[in-house]
């Protein structure tokens, strides 16, 4: 009785991708998610770990003493889930206790703020000069200015901030 | 109807400004000629913006505005001590309010309403806080506020939603609530940057009117305090590198002059040191705190009071289990806190987010002391937000 070489099997069935996983990282096609800043802001280049601290409120302000505005999307919105992953390392429910937990303990200024559309991150960023928000690459227009992240721009290799393509 | 005009009237010129811009490029492509339309487009979208925002809400000027939130929680406790009532009980309503004023002044103010015996409450400002933050390397505030010793009483004030487990730690419990270390203080702060780069320094300095002003009514044979001129100072410095994320590391020392109403009392000085290491990130949490607390001088003999605790947490989904070990040993000649001895113990716990604002927490604990017999309790608490 020939013995079926179950293991082999598996780690050849394993190497040619299945099964397939819903949601694979590396079958997943992704979009970089912009960082935009107002255009008077002369920043150009912003540390991921700043961008923690901004987004978390531990920076309160940019290099010239103007107030940073944190924006953020709708809760449900892929950019959103994104951005809680790779700055907050929080979901939503753990987010939205420590933005209160912050304002309650005095550690943070002001809660981010939430826009409900890419259009809506663009149009207040255009007006507020101090805000700070995220919009898929497609999304951006030029009345914002993109900044880069650890030196790198959306389109670089190796960019840090990325949302799933619906 | 008037708006609508109103943004005729101001898109006008945009539209014709654009059309323009389109003749221009018409006439360039036909002479082949190209020209760069990047700048015009940017332009159209600024005038575009502007014109909407004029009849858009989003408007980031700052404005002050009164932000209310309330906290509140219901507990079951059940335990093995003589004489305690097993049952139902309120436990604090927590109106939290707070105001920017303007881009660098804020106000945060916290009142909390606690049941007492036969259905009366009371009413105590619990923190009340002004605060100017000019820029991230000073924020000065003036009030009353949570002392800077360790990371939990910085961290934790009175709504309980906030808190993993039911209660606090044995040794950041409230004054009113057998706790050994100052919580509250009225007085200033002093809290920002030290730049640092990757390394996150901050520091906390603090003056405050110590220990007296906020102790609540002694019992005996714990000597009621008096006020007295020197404030008391509390230094802090506090480690939250970018990586590992989520670690913070901090120390801090804290010095008072305890003075006493029976003039037969010797002042002393207290002396606290407190260090800590945290760890919070995604589901994880590690917490642990030690304190040394010294008083001396007086007449009396020096006495050391030690008190540690570490607590973890790892949430599943919504579900988090948590484990947590007090021990907070005072001696028995301390003047203040003798009569509390030495108290240590587990408590486990787990919590269930079933609401984004509510939480349902089942804790049982044991704490045995020295000068009295071991306290086993069960507490089941709703805590929530509004």
């Amino acid at each position: 009785m020939t013995r079926v070489p179950w293991t082999a099997l598996l780690a050849s069935l394993l190497a040619f991708g299945w099964p397939p996983i819903a949601g694979r990282a590396a079958d997943r096609a992704v979009e970089p998610l912009a960082i935009v800043v107002n255009r008077a802001n002369p920043a150009e280049n912003v540390s991921l770990a700043e961008l923690r601290r901004m987004y978390r409120g531990q920076r309160s302000r940019w290099a010239g003493g103007r107030r940073v505005t944190v924006l953020m999307r709708d809760p449900g919105t892929p950019e959103r889930e994104a951005i809680l992953d790779a700055l907050y390392g929080m979901d939503e429910d753990e987010y939205s206790r420590s933005v209160l937990q912050g304002l309650f303990a005095g550690q943070t200024v002001e809660a981010p703020r939430t826009l409900s559309s890419a259009n809506g991150v663009l149009r207040f960023v255009f007006n507020a000069p101090g805000a700070i928000g995220y919009v898929r690459l497609s999304d951006v227009d030029g009345s914002v200015r993109v900044l880069r992240v650890d030196g790198r721009g959306p389109e670089d290799a190796g960019y840090p901030l990325a949302v799933a393509v619906q | 109807m008037r708006h609508a005009h109103a943004l005729a009237m101001l898109l006008f010129p945009a539209i014709a400004a654009g059309q323009s811009a389109a003749r221009r490029d018409l006439a360039a492509h036909r002479e082949h000629r190209p020209t760069p339309i990047q700048p015009q487009v940017d332009s159209a979208l600024r005038q575009h913006r502007t014109l909407t925002d004029t009849v858009s809400p989003a408007d980031p000027a700052p404005e002050p505005k009164l932000t209310l939130h309330a906290f509140a929680d219901v507990r079951y406790s059940a335990t093995d001590s003589t004489g305690s009532r097993n049952g139902f009980a309120l436990g604090q309503f927590d109106l939290f309010f707070r105001s920017q004023l303007s881009e660098d002044l804020s106000v945060l103010s916290e009142t909390v309403i606690s049941p007492s015996t036969r259905n009366q409450f009371t009413i105590k400002l619990e923190r009340l806080l002004l605060t100017w933050s000019p820029n991230d390397l000073v924020a000065v505030s003036v009030g009353r506020f949570h002392t800077g010793i360790g990371y939990y009483n910085a961290a934790y004030h009175h709504g309980t939603w906030f808190q993993t487990a039911v209660g606090r730690p044995l040794l950041f419990a409230f004054e009113s609530d057998l706790g050994v270390v100052p919580v509250h203080t009225v007085g200033l702060s002093a809290t920002g940057e030290i730049p640092s780069g990757a390394l996150g320094l901050r520091y906390v300095a603090e003056l405050g009117s110590g220990r007296a002003g906020q102790a609540s009514p002694p019992v005996a044979p714990q000597p009621s305090l008096s006020d007295n001129n020197e404030p008391s100072v509390n230094i802090g410095l506090i480690i939250r590198p970018d990586a590992p994320d989520g670690l913070q590391v901090g120390v801090s020392l804290y010095r008072d002059r305890l003075t006493f109403d029976n003039a037969a009392l010797v002042p002393m000085t207290e002396t606290i040191g407190a260090g800590h290491a945290v760890y919070r990130r995604d589901d994880e949490e590690l917490l642990f705190e030690s304190v040394v607390m010294r008083h001396a001088g007086g007449g009396a003999p020096s006495t050391t009071t030690w008190g540690h605790y570490a607590q973890a947490s790892h949430a599943y989904g919504k579900v988090r289990p948590y484990l947590r070990y007090d021990d907070v040993s005072v001696p028995r000649a301390d003047v203040l806190f003798g009569n509390l001895g030495r108290r240590r113990g587990p408590t486990l716990g787990v919590r269930l987010d079933f609401d984004p604002l509510a939480a349902l927490k089942l804790q049982a604990s044991s704490i045995e002391s020295d000068v009295r017999p071991t306290l086993r309790r069960f507490d089941a608490q709703v805590a929530f937000t509004f």
